[in-house]
């Protein structure tokens, strides 16, 4: 009976096991250095970010909002599509040869390797931002004329690295300080853009006024164990229900108060 | 039974793995970040990064500074220092809305070894 027992246990744990563990490599896929699973050949990277590249150029944007897909669809709760968002700015890029050529930097919020609860801003390129993405689609947001021309003043500015909040959350709440990930960040620095300003105040004033931001539909044990024990995991900025920024409340959010911002998706095959 | 304290432990292990994934950041790159005023010289690092720059398809840079619309290269937070672009005329001259002219070239984050190789210029008055 009792060998039973444990073989039961046994099955239970590999059965349960199988797809977390598949899915924690996942979660830390783009930036774990032992544990990344690579999904795509670089052929097929290099080929998908350049083309995402030349969307944004053929667009002719000088800022775009890129976002990237982490972590496979199934994985992800409702409302929760792309994993990681930052800003893709049109720039003049010097190589390591001293070439200076045409194209887009990535200016992102990442978490440390080592301390996933805290976060960098750290500028790379399409292909490293798409190096390690669980599926081959990209998010775009193409603000108004005008607004990227405030984003770009912001951004070259040092308003963008004192809106930056090194504490970092992976549910941060948009409406509340203390926390922040990459889509807050995101949407701090479009709202600075948007109001010309730097006091962090008026910004998160304006967010809870014309923000929506997306539930987090997360069972409460897990939200619970996670707060507890995950250290990218806080509930310590949300009050009630969480709520998060993300790819496509930040579209929603541009639809409706930026004329003439577009929202794209970039496919391998479109 | 000092067999269960193992297995719960590995269980709650699992279940705080389903809870981390359970959510929708994934605020990562691929390497090690390293900051210095948002500069781009986290180095590619990570086994993807590593395998698409061992695959000598791309081109290693350290440096980019944002090209305003009106056509001035403009200092940035998240790059390096604003005297160390020049050039790229086209480019730096386009109007927001208009197609822009963008390298062939993929572009990658050079390795910091690489990195190095580059001075900033020295502003001239």
């Amino acid at each position: 009976m009792r060998y039973l027992i444990h073989t039961l246990l046994l099955a239970l744990i590999t059965a349960v096991a199988q797809p977390t563990a598949q899915a924690a490599t996942g979660f830390s896929s783009a930036s774990s250095q032992a544990g990344e699973e690579v999904h795509f050949s670089s052929e097929q990277i290099i080929k998908f970010a350049k083309k995402v590249e030349k969307t944004m150029a053929a667009k002719g944007a000088h800022v775009a909002i890129l976002a990237r897909m982490g972590r496979p669809r199934s994985e992800l709760p409702d409302g929760m599509y792309f994993t990681h968002v930052a800003f893709a700015v049109y720039s003049e890029i010097t190589t390591s040869d001293g070439r200076k050529v045409p194209g887009y930097a990535i200016y992102n919020l990442y978490q440390q390797n080592e301390h996933p609860e805290v976060s960098d801003l750290v500028q790379d390129f399409p292909v490293d931002f798409f190096a390690g993405v669980a599926e081959l689609e990209a998010g775009i947001i193409i603000p108004s004329a005008e607004l990227q021309k405030r984003l770009l003043e912001v951004i070259a500015s040092p308003t963008y690295a004192t809106l930056h909040d090194p504490h970092y959350s992976v549910i941060a709440n948009p409406y509340t300080l203390g926390r922040q990930n990459c889509t807050e960040f995101v949407l701090d620095v479009t709202n600075a853009a948007i109001y010309q300003t730097n006091d962090i105040n008026k910004i998160k004033a304006n967010e809870k006024s014309y923000f929506v931001a997306q539930k987090v539909n997360v069972n409460p044990f897990k939200l619970m164990l996670g707060a507890m024990f995950t250290k990218e995991v806080s509930t310590s900025d949300q009050n009630g229900t969480p709520v998060t920024a993300t790819f496509e409340t930040i579209g929603d959010y541009l639809k409706k108060y930026d004329e003439g911002s577009e929202v794209l998706t970039v496919l391998p095959e479109n | 039974m000092p067999i269960f304290t193992q297995p719960f432990s590995f269980i709650l292990a699992l279940t705080l793995s389903f809870a981390s994934q359970a959510f929708a950041g994934e605020d990562t790159h691929a390497g090690q970040a390293v900051s210095n005023a948002g500069q781009a010289s986290g180095h590619a690092s990570a086994s993807a990064a590593h395998s698409i720059a061992a695959s000598g398809q791309v081109t290693s840079a350290a440096v980019a500074i944002p090209l305003s619309v009106g056509g001035a290269v403009l200092g940035s937070a998240g790059a390096t220092s604003a005297g160390a672009a020049r050039g790229s005329a086209n480019a730096a001259t386009s109007t927001i809305g208009k197609p822009l002219e963008i390298t062939d070239e993929a572009i990658i984050t050079a390795p910091p070894n690489e990195a190095l190789k580059n001075k900033k210029e020295e502003k001239k008055i």
